[in-house]
């Protein structure tokens, strides 16, 4: 079973209401280790950051909250620059491409449109550099295909963060 | 002497608390401003998209490069009231500045209002439905009680039946 935290704001500790959403929203969800959001995989690079980096990353999640809500074109809300493909492979003959939205120059996300509606925020990333590197490529694969093949064995399991889970 | 080799157990990351560093960073004065703007531009964009508009159009419609319509939609962290004005004007909208308390809820956006509506909408079916089953468990519940109490009255008559009659069997006392 792999599990998978919905990116909401209550996932990200922003004690607001959540953008109230259109009627076909696009869903964020990240990788956890287990069903407990405090293990989201993204919150923990995040939280790997220094605090410019971090802020930024945070920043750009809660942006990407918001967007995801509209369920409009999430590059409608971001320039060429800031949003973009950046990573395409193949797999079980088919083209993924991994997407990436930069944040102040410092940090970039990347994503990958699932099945649906189902957006999967792959990774943070504080880094200066346009090109990624062989490593960051391959990490990139590796939690897409992680992810196809949850969707395939049907083994995925989403789960909300729920209020009384202790911070 | 053979050595037998002992996996590690993989180390389990630590647990991050989100809610500790959201909070930690709306200490900083730049974070919150730079939220609050990023929020504004993408009501802006959302607006323009409600409305059927592309940004090209809109550029059209204030005579401004696209580039500086890209600039105040994706990226300008500093725009002005005067941006604001002429672009709802261009977008034919008005827009109000609406102050709040951080604990109440924010003002919404014309688009959001409908999928308010259906969320209301939804409660009251389902308040509605809640009201059914309990209108439906109170009578089952009043018909049991009072079964309850039929045999319980049953009872207490049997039983005052019973003593009765055990205390004309008694023998009389002098």
């Amino acid at each position: 079973m792999r599990f998978f935290l919905r990116i909401n704001y209550k996932a990200l500790g922003v004690p607001e209401q959540e953008p109230t959403p259109s009627s076909k929203p696009w869903e964020l969800y990240a990788r956890c280790d287990t069903k407990d959001a405090e293990t989201c995989v993204l919150f923990q690079q995040i939280a790997r950051m220094v605090p410019k980096d971090r802020k930024a990353a945070m920043s750009a999640l809660h942006k990407l909250i918001i967007v995801a809500a509209s369920g409009q074109p999430i590059t409608s809300y971001y320039d060429k620059k800031q949003c973009h493909d950046i990573h395409t492979f193949t797999y079980q003959s088919k083209e993924r491409t991994v997407w990436r939205i930069w944040k102040g120059d410092v940090v970039r996300a990347t994503f990958y449109y699932g099945e649906g509606r189902t957006i999967l925020l792959t990774h943070a990333f504080a880094k200066y550099e346009d090109k990624l590197t062989k490593a960051q490529k391959a990490m990139l694969e590796t939690e897409v295909i992680a992810y196809i093949d949850a969707v395939n064995e049907k083994s995925l399991h989403f789960f909300e963060k729920s209020d009384n889970e202790s911070h | 002497m053979k050595v037998t080799k002992v996996k590690k157990t993989p180390v389990t990351q630590a647990k991050v608390s989100m809610a500790e560093l959201w909070q930690e960073s709306m200490a900083d004065e730049d974070f919150r401003f730079e939220i609050k703007a990023q929020s504004v531009a993408v009501d802006i964009v959302r607006a323009i998209s409600e409305l059927g508009l592309t940004q090209s159009q809109l550029a059209e419609k204030l005579g401004w490069k696209p580039s500086r319509v890209s600039r105040v939609l994706h990226s300008a962290p500093n725009v002005t009231l005067r941006t604001l004005h002429d672009v709802a004007t261009a977008i034919g909208l008005e827009f109000d500045v609406i102050y709040r308390r951080t604990h109440q809820l924010r003002a919404h956006q014309p688009w959001e209002r409908q999928a308010i509506l259906d969320e209301a909408m939804s409660l009251c079916l389902k308040i509605s439905s809640l009201h059914d089953h309990a209108q439906v468990n109170l009578t089952k519940s009043e018909a049991m009680l009072d079964t309850a109490r039929q045999l319980v009255r049953r009872g207490w008559n049997a039983a005052k039946v019973n003593v009765a009659t055990e205390l004309v069997q008694l023998p009389k006392v002098a």
